[in-house]
């Protein structure tokens, strides 16, 4: 199944700072590879999406980088900044509000 | 599979030929595309490796890498410039502001006590150190030139030029007198942009230097594996 790329949009950046808060620190390419495995390739995060969001969230302060020489080229690592972790839980909870919302909007089923 | 040297350098040249010269630029795409590749390779044992760049380059869209590179550029635009304004606007708070206010009071007295002449020879002096400290900088750091964040970081030293055109020409008009508040309108008005230009050019000097130490760490670790 082919999902709308504008659904997944709006929920990219919680999506990658829950993804850092579960597993410390990682690389664009096992974002990509993470977020396809959890959805039993469902879902596909391109790469036209993810590096704006990575290196937007980083720019903000969300994000803090280390690089390391991993299998003969330097790889850049991606985890959570102090500000990050804060708002990890905000944008979760919005994400939670949000599908509660919406279930009572399309009549999916009852709000919890 | 792991590429062997040889095939990510293979890599790194495509890269290069599509036009991505700068080496943090380069970095982040080598190591998606390489990810990729040796994934393709392993899920796929008879790929081979050229038409798995190809597939992988594919991938990316009708833009290709642009997409990092656009995004790395701007990413790092607004890292920079939060990290200039936050300086700047720091020498206003109270650990520095008695120091600015002295500076400009220097300045303003300094234009009373001597010639409109001699000021401005104090003040081209003043400039030609500014472009001295310049010049000894870019000479130094040319080698972080093929960095994108060295590049980015020191765009603010630019600006400096559109700077000393003002205060320039307000100088020029400095011998024009009129009163506020008891002061010297002219005089106020140099001291108060060449203060302003003083700390206009710590800041992104400071700036610069921070994009030269996250080039430096960057280049470090590229050498090991070129």
């Amino acid at each position: 199944m082919a999902v709308n790329n504008e659904l997944f949009k709006g929920t990219l950046q919680t999506i990658i700072l829950n993804l850092l808060s579960e597993n410390e620190k990682m690389y664009g390419y096992e974002i990509t590879q993470k977020v396809k495995s959890i959805t039993q390739g469902e879902l596909m995060l391109k790469e036209g999406a993810l590096y704006p969001a990575l290196h937007k969230l980083e720019a903000e302060g969300l994000l803090e980088t280390t690089t390391e020489v991993v299998d003969n080229r330097v790889r850049k690592y991606y985890s959570l900044s102090k500000d990050g972790e804060k708002e990890v839980v905000n944008k979760l909870q919005e994400a939670k509000d949000f599908i509660a919302q919406l279930q009572l909007l399309l009549n999916l089923k009852p709000a919890i | 599979m792991k590429l062997t040297k040889e095939q990510l350098a293979r890599i790194r040249s495509f890269i290069q030929q599509k036009g991505f010269n700068y080496i943090d630029v380069q970095m982040e795409i080598l190591d998606h595309v390489a990810s990729s590749v040796e994934e393709r390779m392993e899920a796929d044992q008879h790929l081979k490796f050229e038409d798995a760049i190809s597939q992988t380059h594919e991938a990316f869209g009708p833009d290709g890498f642009t997409v990092i590179q656009k995004s790395v550029v701007k990413g790092l635009k607004k890292k920079y410039s939060k990290f200039f304004w936050q300086n700047f606007l720091s020498y206003f708070g109270y650990k520095y502001i008695l120091m600015v206010l002295f500076l400009g009071f220097v300045v303003y007295k300094l234009q009373m006590m001597v010639s409109n002449d001699n000021f401005y020879t104090i003040y081209i002096i003043g400039m030609f150190g500014i472009v001295g400290i310049l010049l000894l900088y870019n000479l130094k750091d040319s080698i972080y030139k093929k960095y994108m964040s060295y590049r980015s970081a020191v765009s603010f030293l630019t600006f400096l030029g559109s700077f000393l055109v003002v205060t320039n020409m307000a100088i020029s008009k400095s011998n024009q007198t009129s009163i506020f508040f008891s002061l010297n309108r002219s005089f106020l008005i140099v001291s108060v942009l060449i203060t302003l230009f003083v700390i206009y050019f710590i800041t992104a000097l400071k700036t610069a230097k921070a994009g030269m130490r996250e080039s430096k760490q960057l280049m470090d670790k590229y050498k090991l594996v070129v």
